[in-house]
């Protein structure tokens, strides 16, 4: 049986040939439909890109401490001013802007994967199985989720690295794709061509991947960058407490040293304003591709509004 | 000689757990027998509520009776084992009502045929399964070139049923379970999805259960025929005697509110009785709180079958002279392809 | 509101001019009922990413007072979406592009919103598919039926109330306990025959009746036709009845008009429409209705209705029609009168 089923059986029929300009046409129309998707994805990318091409002309190693003459406003050589301990702010974004992300990432990628497992097993199979990991995401629901993190990281004396900082976010961070996901599984589940499938004799595990899974990716994508931009939160709330990585100058980090430093009174404006934009952009290219997303997996939403 | 699939005096209560005391009984000491050698059409026709669609998910093991068994070539639905359980898969298909649901929207329509040729391993090399899906499309009336390789979206309800009849058909199947699966479909383009339903039981001698709500599809295509009444069989028998001639005042209710399409033919003046409200005790026929002819009796008792002709068999008191027929025994009224000079008796 | 004698809407008619002849119009007076709708050239579109869908083209048919009217199509031929334009219920992405509806002379389309909000339930009211589970399931019945009335300005006292639902329900065929009740208590039928009784509490002039019985049984169905045929006929509305059903039709209008594509096919009495239609369409469609009076017919249309964003030129049936001939490629066919009262838009007709 495997020998057919691998050889990935495609006959060519006139549909298929122009399949591709079709995709790529219907890909330019959905694009039209679907602006916040565009401009949610493209302000990300242009995010990433800053940083990138911002690596070009500073110094990075000048985002440490006394690199630069502390406390100095916005000049030629300082585009983005100098902070007290004396790193260049510029060099601080360039930095610091991929090291949250990273977090994010590595924390909503390792969220929804987790979550998404266990939601699969869960609705698909049912039984003591299902009730189990139910059981434990209502529990784990109800915790408030910066309580538990600020007891890890404060039980970790050493201080978090970067890495270690993502874990920690991401310890929680399947929690709701875990829920949100099963309850998808759970609807599909039920729809007759999961029936046909069975009838056809799709073992289990195939009706997973072949039937279930591509209909949920657009779905999943969506709660993917949800999770992305809830582990970011996490983390900078983290860090603005203190309980971030100290050696590395993410972007909560930078905002704790404003905060510790009393920035705002002081009136050093150039210091808290980078970061705040900086986050301010983030949240909305997330939350605008999160948007998109939602009207991919759901054109409902699109057609009632 | 085992039968293909048998429902032994299947009985199927819903609810009345612990703190549900409202109990449905679905469909109650239910008998039928499809021996998978003589084909026909037997078509199960009752209303909402009538147990036709829970009938539909016993015979194909979805849901397991409460009382009594499905036999798969004598064997229990509920214990099949793993080779019997393919086996079941292929000789028995089903046809849904939604020919739009049963499509994975993420494939071409050519997804539903190529998975049980591949899991059931139907054909050795890609030319066979691909010559065995273009057969089964020109056996139910389509042309191959305009229905591969399109997704569902763009073939109409019709053609999208008649692609699961050859489905079905790809699986060689002895039996096929078709509910409720012209439904949905606009009436220009039902008749072909009969039409494929009714060649292949012709050509490819397929049993078919034809459940729905609708007499005159029913009377359309089919040899024999259950009305089904809130569980239990009100009617059973030949389809045009049935159809024609009912005997069951519910069949004969049933019958008069059929919306000829006959401006010439009217309902009858008469509006149906409005529903009197008569409460009998638990045991009484089912029928009698609506029955324009229930009498005494028909509170007290439930009526057994009774054997009104050779080819037909009413659970009704109106017809207590004739001889009793066990629910068991309900299928002796049927036969296969009558001749249609058999039914005046 | 509008002037209740049918010499002004002559008057008003002549006025209008030459609009071309909505099909069933009683121009004449040789003692035909005046006309109580009337829609005239109505097309309406939906805007999708791909292009207008031209769910309703170019329709005009007339309904006679106290007439029971059919309109008849498959899913897609636009017949919701005509029910939906009369009531002025019709949402963006739709647009009318064209057309007028009169009532009587009101042009509904060109009244504002709070005009059309009086004119609903008093002068035309709907029986929408699936309106028996719009019922507010927390509210008596009584209270729902009271709702409908105080919104069209009807105070009346308790005693009024009782007695005006009171009989309202037994138009329907209900008993008057069914105003204490809540919906759940009812069964489908029953929530059905209240929809009707709610639609007829301010005597309306026209009742759309969409699809009012999809959802029922047969024997159900056929109560809730012929309660909803006698309240019709008690208050001298007219009815629309929009549907699939072309048994349903047979059984309860008097005319009917056969919807395909957005367009009107043929409208006739519904004894021609069955015995002789006259359009090809037409013919087709009752030739493939499956009956208990005859067996072992399956003829279905071949090919498939057009999409509606890519409608074919001339006749939309022609790629469907066995008798096109070169003139219905290119030429669309006006519904034109072949006979008294039987209008047909097809070329080939005579």
């Amino acid at each position: 049986m495997s020998t057919i089923v691998e050889s990935s059986p495609q006959r060519v029929h006139p549909a298929d040939q122009e399949s591709f300009r079709d995709v790529l046409d219907r890909v330019i129309q959905y694009c039209k439909r679907n602006p916040s998707l565009v401009v949610g994805l493209v302000l990300f990318t242009l995010l990433l890109l800053s940083s990138v091409v911002g690596s070009l002309f500073v110094d990075l190693e000048a985002a440490r401490p006394i690199s630069v003459r502390p406390l100095q406003p916005p000049s030629w050589e300082l585009p983005f001013g100098s902070d007290k301990q004396g790193r260049n702010l510029f060099a601080v974004m360039v930095v610091g802007t991929p090291l949250t992300l990273r977090i994010g990432l590595i924390a909503g990628f390792l969220g929804v994967t987790i979550g998404g497992i266990l939601a699969f097993v869960s609705a698909y199979y049912g039984g003591w199985v299902d009730a189990l990991i139910r059981g434990i995401v209502d529990v784990g629901l109800t915790i408030p989720g910066l309580m538990v993190l600020i007891v890890v990281a404060m039980m970790v004396e050493s201080g978090l690295s970067v890495e270690q900082m993502a874990l920690v976010v991401a310890s929680l961070a399947w929690l709701y794709p875990a829920r949100t996901i099963r309850a998808q599984v759970l609807t599909i589940r039920e729809r007759s061509y999961i029936q046909i499938a069975r009838l056809s004799g799709m073992p289990g595990r195939m009706i997973i991947f072949k039937e279930i899974l591509p209909n949920l990716l657009p779905y999943v994508a969506a709660s993917l960058v949800t999770s992305i931009s809830a582990a970011v939160l996490a983390s900078i709330g983290l860090e603005v407490l203190g309980l971030g990585p100290m050696d590395d100058p993410t972007i909560g980090m930078t905002l704790f040293w404003v905060n510790y430093n009393a920035a705002v009174i002081n009136g050093w404006w150039w210091w808290w304003l980078p970061p705040i934009v900086v986050i301010g952009l983030l949240f909305i290219s997330l939350f605008l591709t999160s948007v998109g997303l939602d009207e991919v997996a759901n054109p409902r939403i699109r057609r009632s509004s | 000689m085992t039968a293909l699939l048998e429902a032994r005096s299947v009985t199927k209560v819903f609810g009345g757990g612990l703190f549900d005391r409202t109990k449905t009984v679905a469909l109650e000491d239910f008998s039928m027998t499809i021996d998978g050698d003589s084909p026909s059409i037997t078509a199960v026709v009752g209303e909402s509520g009538s147990g036709k669609t829970t009938l539909a998910r016993i015979l194909l093991g979805v849901t397991s009776p409460t009382e009594g068994s499905v036999l798969y070539k004598g064997k229990d639905l509920r214990k099949l084992s793993k080779a019997d359980s393919r086996g079941f898969l292929s000789d028995v298909q089903v046809i849904f009502q939604d020919p739009f649901e049963v499509y994975n929207p993420f494939y071409k329509v050519d997804h539903v045929l190529t998975t049980p040729i591949e899991y059931m391993n139907l054909a050795k090399s890609n030319a066979e399964k691909w010559q065995l899906i273009e057969q089964a499309l020109e056996t139910v009336g389509l042309r191959p070139e305009e229905t591969l390789g399109r997704y569902p979206h763009q073939l109409s309800g019709g053609q999208r049923q008649r692609v699961m009849v050859a489905r079905a058909l790809i699986l060689k199947p002895r039996m096929i379970l078709a509910d409720e699966p012209v439904s949905m479909i606009d009436a220009s383009l039902r008749a072909t999805v009969l039409g494929s339903l009714q060649r292949i039981k012709e050509e490819f001698g397929i049993s078919i259960v034809y459940i729905t709500h609708d007499l005159t599809t029913a009377y359309q295509i089919g040899d024999n025929i259950i009305v089904l009444y809130r569980g239990s069989v009100a009617e059973a028998g030949n389809v045009d005697l049935v159809v024609q001639k009912p005997s069951h005042p519910y069949t004969r209710l049933l019958v008069g509110s059929i919306p000829v399409p006959n401006p010439d033919h009217l309902w009858a003046a008469e509006a149906p009785p409005a529903l009197p409200n008569r409460k009998g005790s638990h045991k009484s026929c089912k029928f009698a709180d609506r029955c324009p002819a229930a009498m005494e009796k028909c509170l007290q008792q439930t009526p057994p079958l009774y054997q009104t002709d050779p080819y037909r068999a009413a659970a009704c008191f109106l017809y207590e002279d004739a001889p009793i027929l066990t629910n068991e025994k309900m299928d002796n009224v049927f036969q296969a392809n009558m001749p249609v000079a058999s039914i005046s008796h | 509101m509008s002037s209740q004698f049918p010499e002004n809407v002559r008057e008003q008619k002549s006025i209008e001019g030459n609009v071309s002849a909505a099909a069933g119009s009683s121009v004449t007076a040789n003692g035909q009922k005046p006309d109580v709708l009337r829609l005239e050239n109505l097309s309406v579109y939906y805007d999708t990413a791909r292009g207008p869908v031209h769910a309703v083209e170019d329709v005009s048919f007339s309904l006679r007072a106290k007439e029971r009217f059919g309109l008849a199509g498959e899913s897609g031929s636009g017949k919701s979406s005509m029910a939906l334009t009369i009531m002025r219920l019709i949402k963006p992405p739709a647009r009318v592009v064209s057309g007028s509806i009169w009532l009587e002379n009101t042009n509904l389309l060109s009244l504002p919103e709070s005009k059309i909000k009086e004119l609903r339930l008093a002068q035309i009211a709907l029986i929408a598919q699936g309106s028996m589970n719009s019922l507010n399931p927390v509210m008596r019945i009584r209270n729902q039926m009271a709702l409908a009335l105080s919104d069209h300005g009807i105070k009346l006292t308790k005693s009024e109330l009782d007695e005006k639902v009171t009989s309202l329900l037994a138009k329907v065929g209900l008993t008057p306990q069914v105003a204490n009740m809540f919906p759940h208590e009812l069964s489908g039928g029953m929530k059905q025959r209240v929809i009707i009784a709610m639609a007829i509490s301010l005597s309306p002039k026209v009742i759309i009746a969409d699809e009012p019985t999809s959802a029922l049984d047969v024997v159900v169905q056929r109560q809730v036709m012929e309660t909803l045929k006698n309240a019709q006929s008690e208050i001298g509305a007219s009815v629309v009845l929009v549907g699939h059903d072309m048994g349903l039709m047979a059984q309860f209008v008097q005319r009917m008009g056969i919807m395909y594509a957005g367009r009107l096919m043929e409208v006739s009495p519904v004894g021609e429409i069955f015995k002789q239609p006259r359009h090809p369409y037409t013919q087709r469609l009752i030739s493939s209705l499956p009956s208990t009076e005859t067996k072992g017919n399956f003829i279905g249309i071949p090919g498939l209705p057009p999409s509606l964003l890519d409608v074919p030129t001339g006749c939309v049936f022609h790629p469907r029609c066995p008798l096109a001939v070169d003139r219905c490629r290119v030429e669309v066919p006006k519904l034109r009168e072949l006979q008294k009262d039987l209008w047909v838009a097809c070329h080939l007709a005579s």
